[in-house]
């Protein structure tokens, strides 16, 4: 009966997070169609009002050091109302986890393998995130360094590589869209790549704490998640000019007229498969803090029964979540960031909130357990 | 321990089963294929049709087994009211599965580019299989007549085009136009596109493709021609270019020079509606070829070649632009220029843009610079008579 | 349910705590009487005919009676003459002496490696290892001298790693000539070396090497542990022990290192593992094991860091090469055509045209040929393996292209794949078997199958553990990058690996180049 006992350092924590904010970022389409050449200020946007955010998570990490989001649930609510808290967020981690696999499966399906059914490329996904789930935290973190530093290896390349197609111009006009698709664009950028991270509360009590704490690598993960993201936008926008909201996937169109060498100018697939490893570490963090999270909800002594159930309830979700790929992308433009700030942003600080006004906090003894 | 080893066994099995009888989906075998080289789209003799034609690139193999005179691709044709229809038809005639992921270039008939090609890329922007770097070009009469030239150099048409297209646009990038280049011009409102034009030519009984200028499309339609000069003056005034040949006359000879470097500033001016662009124009040129001259020598002569050079670059790019003006084409991106610097202004303009675009007076301000004469400066003749 | 038992199951595979009873048997103790006790030692080593026994008469008047038991082939005759007959013969006992074996042992015979048993199954099991027993009339214990003269094999250059520069001893099949090849190399008086018997019919020497205070106690205690609860029949070769005592026995990667060469396992011993030595194999396990061992040969420490760090780059890409090569070649010309250059594609389609089978089944053919080819130019008699194994790949491949049966571009990418895995002998097995696996997937899923099993590797390489260490430990970055991807030069490898490690764990003090040769000698 194994709950987890392993544990990551801080430096592999941080990079946890930039790797998954740079997985989703790489495909950056929600938001571009609405603010056009002036994404670039979404995206920025995006990071400084993801910070705030990022403070409440920070805020109740040190309030409860060495809990995970379900056990924080139950201390602040209580255990009844604690128990309907928790079963939100879980219901909110595994349709992020559903949305994720998605997202890696009709990537694949759109770009490389047309005929395959999506069912088929989803299962083998999750064969293998479960192999990894099973092993626990350490071997499902253990290559976020590498990973983070792929992302940022390509997104510089692939920049280097169409450099000659750069046109600054592309970049003006500035601020000529309505006020509102910038409010919106702002809004989209913000939940959907950089708040989500309010699912490494769950991570945070396996992390080996150092005296320096845990903010300011938060943070870090947070500028270098948020930079490649900006990194690829400001390269899209550059390169594709006005063609730009013309297109579902901008980057794959932009990587396309990479041109390496003289016969090596069809890069990517490269890209793709980068992309798909990226999207895989997202899908396994996820599918982690579900099953951790249902773990310790129902306090079952170990999640090695709960990797496939969970599993197989995602995989069967993800074929009738949305009738069709279109609806799955008006939604995201939509209904999606509505509901998800819900949980990234008024859920967390209701529980910071309540939690500060039961128990006033003893800050010498707290943070001094928290460091 | 004998339960688990069956256990293992029915679960290896089932995944073999599940594996084997769904079956490769995507797998295409190489010689189930068909590699598309080229495409090309006339207008068929049916009103509202197109006629696709595509052009395959045989194996070596087979080619050798046929006899001499067999072309060494396969052209095939079809027609119908749009392109994925004429391409399913295309398909019917074809024994293996058709692959346009290598598709070089796109020829459009001359027909159909007056008719309009915005509906035809609908196709080429949406399937997954076509892409955008694919050259567009036009065709003097019809594209399945430029494909059909069967050239001794290059085995496929297409492939001898593309390469001609990426050599071009290595001198300029406004000599070769791909598909990207296309749609965002289309896509910008009040601008014009610029398409290399070719033809077939005839020389000693073999059959050449050359490149005679380019084609101008206004609002997906081809409007007008520019001959091999104006293009010249065209892509002068856009910049960026570089070895184009410039032929200089003055009283005493010629000079043939050479751009190594071109850069063009176009500053717009809108006032009351009326547009005016100034084109500050930086050229670096070469000494090619000298012919004349008598008893000059260089050092006298490089001024006068600078002040010849400024004034023939100007007056091409000012005849070129008058023809555009002709034509009511903004092939310079001038409107977006002005979108870029008067946005407000812009809204009010950009619908009757090409009307404004006739009256638009162009200043051309060129500075020329002969920065290199190559291995002699003077010539024989010159150097002869200054003895 | 099935899925309690898959979960027991799977526990199988890490941290197994083999638990086994050993069966005690009752011995057999000597009497007084000479006769009984050769009686006794003859009756359990039965009629062979190389068990001689010889009674001899030693004393003042030739009263004191004794005998000889030894099996000929295993001793050396002439120190048996010299060291007990000669004294025990030539001495003059005083009147009424009755020495005990022990007295003997101490004042009279020239042996120095004696012991004293009083059971006659020590004495046979002595006789069996190459020693003489001796028993004298009247006293119930028997002496047991080291004699030992068999023929071994003399210390010759190891046959599975060779090196370009460096010593070229290997490990022979005799116990006390590899502990003294490593005693040899390590003169650090904290070198331990612990004995067990292992195997009912073979009891076989077998020897835990360590350095106290550099290995890790847990990893000792472990390895003595697995050891010691082994109730097995025979050990032929350290292959069995590996397979008894290692972490993981259904994973594709070894988790126990090995090899043949004394310089090799003193390095790793200095670095803090442990080395297990077994009588009757040339072959020396180390554990515990990392990934990038396979990868370092010892030649990369005797020559220059710049070239061999390029080397050592090489051969992580020739393991990655030797694995995804055929997969990536079926999936790039099956499901990406697009990714190839537009020439090449064409001439590759030239290629594969007449061609009946798919390209799957192409490789397979292709990989089924190479690995037999493989096995059989190692069965093959030495003067006839080379020139056939050569002549059969060219003549073959040459010949299944003629015949349309693979094309040449597969032909092509088999050869680069067969000769990458030999770059990295230790993973070659491991390395066909990811092929394959690969291949299935490519053949089915294209890349997107490719990187699902790359990914699979390395969850999978993540989760291993050999002895409580991390497997995949210095493949991502961490503190001892410095000998895993590239080779920092010596002296800046100031610290032992700090996982395996522990206790000592300075090599050395200061990590400065050498000096710049400037001043002595220069005026």
């Amino acid at each position: 009966m194994k709950t987890e006992t392993g544990r990551i350092s801080s430096l592999q924590y941080m990079f946890c997070i930039a790797c998954f904010i740079q997985s989703s970022a790489l495909l950056s389409s929600f938001f571009v169609p609405l603010t056009k050449q002036d994404s670039w200020m979404s995206v920025l946007a995006g990071i400084l009002l993801a910070s705030p955010l990022l403070m409440i998570y920070l805020g109740l990490m040190r309030r409860f050091p060495g809990k995970t989001l379900i056990e924080i649930n139950e201390a602040v609510f209580g255990r009844v109302f604690g128990f309907v808290v928790s079963l939100l967020y879980i219901w909110f981690m595994m349709s992020l986890f559903t949305l994720n696999l998605l997202d890696i499966g009709q990537l694949v399906k759109k770009t490389i393998m047309v005929d395959t059914p999506l069912i088929a490329l989803i299962s083998l996904c999750i064969l293998v995130c479960a192999y990894a789930v099973y092993h626990g935290i350490r071997v499902v973190a253990r290559y976020s360094f590498v990973f983070a530093l792929l992302a940022v290896f390509v997104v510089i390349t692939s920049t280097l590589f169409t450099l000659n197609f750069w046109r600054f111009e592309n970049f003006l006009p500035m601020f000529d869209q309505s006020v509102m698709h910038y409010v919106q664009s702002m809004h989209l950028a913000t939940t959907i790549p950089f708040g989500e991270v309010v699912v490494f509360l769950m991570i945070a009590p396996y992390v080996q704490r150092n005296k320096k704490g845990l903010a300011r690598y938060a943070f870090g993960g947070l500028l270098i998640g948020g930079m490649t993201v900006l990194g690829v936008v400001v390269r899209d926008t550059a390169v594709l000019g006005n063609v730009l909201s013309f297109f579902s996937i901008p980057p794959f169109e932009t990587q396309r007229m990479a041109v390496l060498a003289e016969g090596l100018n069809r890069l990517e697939i490269l890209y793709i498969i980068i992309l798909i490893v990226l999207l895989f570490f997202k899908v396994l963090i996820l599918y982690y803090v579900s099953v951790m999270a249902v773990t310790q909800l129902f306090k079952l002594g170990s999640h090695r029964l709960v990797i496939p159930l969970a599993g197989a309830l995602c995989v069967a979700y993800a074929t009738f979540i949305y009738p069709s790929e279109i609806a799955h992308v008006i939604a995201a433009r939509g209904e999606t960031a509505q509901l998800w700030t819900v949980f990234q942003l008024c859920l967390p600080l209701f529980t910071l909130i309540v939690s500060a006004a039961r128990k006033p906090p003893k800050k010498q003894s707290k943070s001094a357990e928290a460091a | 321990m004998k339960t688990r080893i069956l256990k293992t066994a029915v679960f290896v099995l089932m995944a073999c089963v599940f594996m084997a009888m769904t079956g490769c989906w995507d797998a295409h075998e190489l010689n189930r294929i068909s590699i598309v080289a080229g495409l090309g789209v006339d207008a068929a003799e049916t009103e509202d049709e197109y006629s696709v034609s595509i052009q395959i690139g045989k194996s070596s193999q087979k080619q050798n087994e046929g006899d001499e005179k067999s072309e060494p691709f396969i052209l095939i044709e079809a027609s119908d009211k749009t392109m994925i229809m004429a391409l399913e038809k295309l398909r019917l005639k074809n024994s293996r599965k058709l692959f346009f992921h290598h598709n070089q270039v796109l020829v459009i008939g001359a027909a159909q580019a007056r008719k309009g090609i915005v509906p035809l890329l609908d196709f080429f922007l949406r399937d997954r299989e076509m892409r955008l770097e694919t050259w567009i070009v036009v065709a003097q009469n019809t594209a399945h007549e430029l494909l059909k030239v069967d050239l001794v150099q290059d085995r496929i048409t297409a492939i001898a085009i593309a390469d001609m297209m990426e050599r071009e646009s290595k001198n300029s990038p406004h000599l070769a136009t791909n598909l990207l280049d296309l749609v965002s011009a289309l896509m910008d409102e009040g601008s014009a596109a610029a398409v290399p034009l070719m033809d077939k030519s005839l020389e000693s009984d073999k059959a050449k493709v050359s490149i005679i200028g380019t084609a101008i499309f206004d609002e997906g339609r081809m409007v007008g021609k520019l001959n091999m000069t104006e293009t010249n003056g065209f892509v002068l005034a856009k910049g960026r270019a570089k070895n184009l040949l410039l032929e200089v006359g003055m009283d005493e000879g010629s000079a043939v020079l050479c751009f190594t470097m071109i850069d063009s500033k176009a500053n717009p001016k809108l006032s009351n509606e009326k547009a005016s662009v100034s084109l500050d124009i930086n050229a670096e040129l070469l000494v090619i070829e000298l012919k004349g001259f008598d008893g000059i020598s260089m050092n006298d002569l490089h001024p006068q070649i600078e002040m010849a050079a400024q004034d023939t670059i100007s007056g091409l790019i000012e005849d070129t632009f008058k023809k555009t003006q002709q034509y009511k084409a903004d092939i310079y991106g001038f409107g977006t220029a002005i979108h870029r610097k008067y946005p407000r202004e812009w809204k009010a303009i950009k619908d009757n843009w090409r009307d404004l675009y006739q009256d638009i007076k162009l200043e051309v301000k060129t500075k020329a610079k002969v920065t290199n004469t190559g291995k002699i400066a003077d010539s024989l003749n010159m150097q002869e008579n200054k003895k | 349910m099935y899925l309690r038992r898959t979960v027991k199951r799977l526990r199988f595979m890490y941290n197994k705590q083999a638990k086994g009873t050993k069966t005690q048997q009752t011995k057999t103790k000597l009497t007084k009487s000479l006769g009984f006790n050769i009686d006794c030692i003859q009756k359990m080593l039965g009629d062979s005919d190389d068990v001689k026994s010889h009674f001899f008469s030693f004393g003042q008047h030739g009263n004191l009676q004794g005998a000889l038991v030894y099996i000929d082939g295993l001793v050396n005759v002439q120190t048996i003459t010299d060291t007990i007959l000669m004294p025990l013969l030539r001495r003059r006992f005083a009147n009424g002496e009755k020495p005990s074996p022990e007295t003997l042992r101490r004042t009279v015979l020239c042996s120095c490696d004696t012991s004293l048993y009083d059971t006659a199954d020590d004495l046979v099991s002595g006789c069996l290892s190459g020693h003489t027993a001796m028993i004298v009339d009247g006293h119930a214990s028997g002496l047991l001298m080291s004699t030992k003269g068999w023929e071994t094999r003399n210390i010759s250059e190891a046959q599975s790693e060779s090196v370009v520069r460096g010593p070229r001893e290997g490990f022979t099949e005799d116990y006390r000539t590899n502990t003294s090849l490593l005693r040899r190399r390590i003169k650090n008086p904290h070198f331990r070396l612990e004995h067990m018997l292992i195997g009912r019919q073979t009891k076989t020497s077998v020897c835990i090497a360590y350095i106290n205070g550099i290995a890790n106690e847990k990893v000792i205690q472990t390895v003595k542990n697995r050891l010691a609860s082994l109730d097995i029949d025979s050990v032929m070769d350290t292959g069995y022990l590996e397979q008894y005592i290692e972490d993981a026995p259904f994973s594709v990667f070894p988790t126990i290192g090995y090899s043949e060469k004394p310089d090799v396992i003193a390095g790793r011993i200095l670095e803090g593992r442990i080395a297990i030595i077994a009588d009757g194999s040339p072959f020396v396990l180390t554990v515990p094991m990392l990934f990038t061992e396979s990868f370092q040969t010892s030649e990369d420490y005797y020559a220059r860091t710049i070239y061999v760090s390029l080397v050592r780059m090489m051969r992580f890409f020739a393991f990655f090469l030797t694995v995804f090569a055929p997969a990536i070649y079926i999936a790039l010309t099956t499901f990406h055509q697009e990714l190839l250059p537009t020439t090449l594609l064409y001439t590759v389609a030239d290629a594969r045209e007449g061609i009946p089978f798919t390209s799957f089944f192409e490789a397979f053919i292709m990989i089924f040929a190479y690995e037999i080819l493989r096995e059989a130019g190692i069965r093959l008699p030495r003067p006839v393996g080379q020139a056939i194994s050569i002549v059969g790949a060219l003549i073959m491949g040459d010949a299944a292209v003629s015949a349309g049966i693979v094309g040449a571009p597969m032909v092509i990418t088999i050869a680069i794949t067969a000769v990458a895995g030999f770059i990295v002998p230790e993973q070659n097995d491991s390395a066909s078997i990811l092929r394959l696996i690969a291949m299935v997937f490519a053949n089915f899923f294209g890349g997107y199958g490719i990187a699902m099993v790359f990914l699979f590797m390395l969850m999978h390489l993540a989760a291993l553990r050999s002895f409580g260490i991390p497997y995949f430990e210095t493949v991502t970055p961490s503190r001892d990058l410095e000998d895993s991807y590239i080779r920092m030069p010596l002296w800046t490898m100031s610290k032992r690996p700090r996982r395996i490690a522990k206790g000592n764990i300075t090599r050395r003090h200061s990590v400065k180049p050498p000096p710049n040769g400037k001043g002595g000698g220069e005026s």
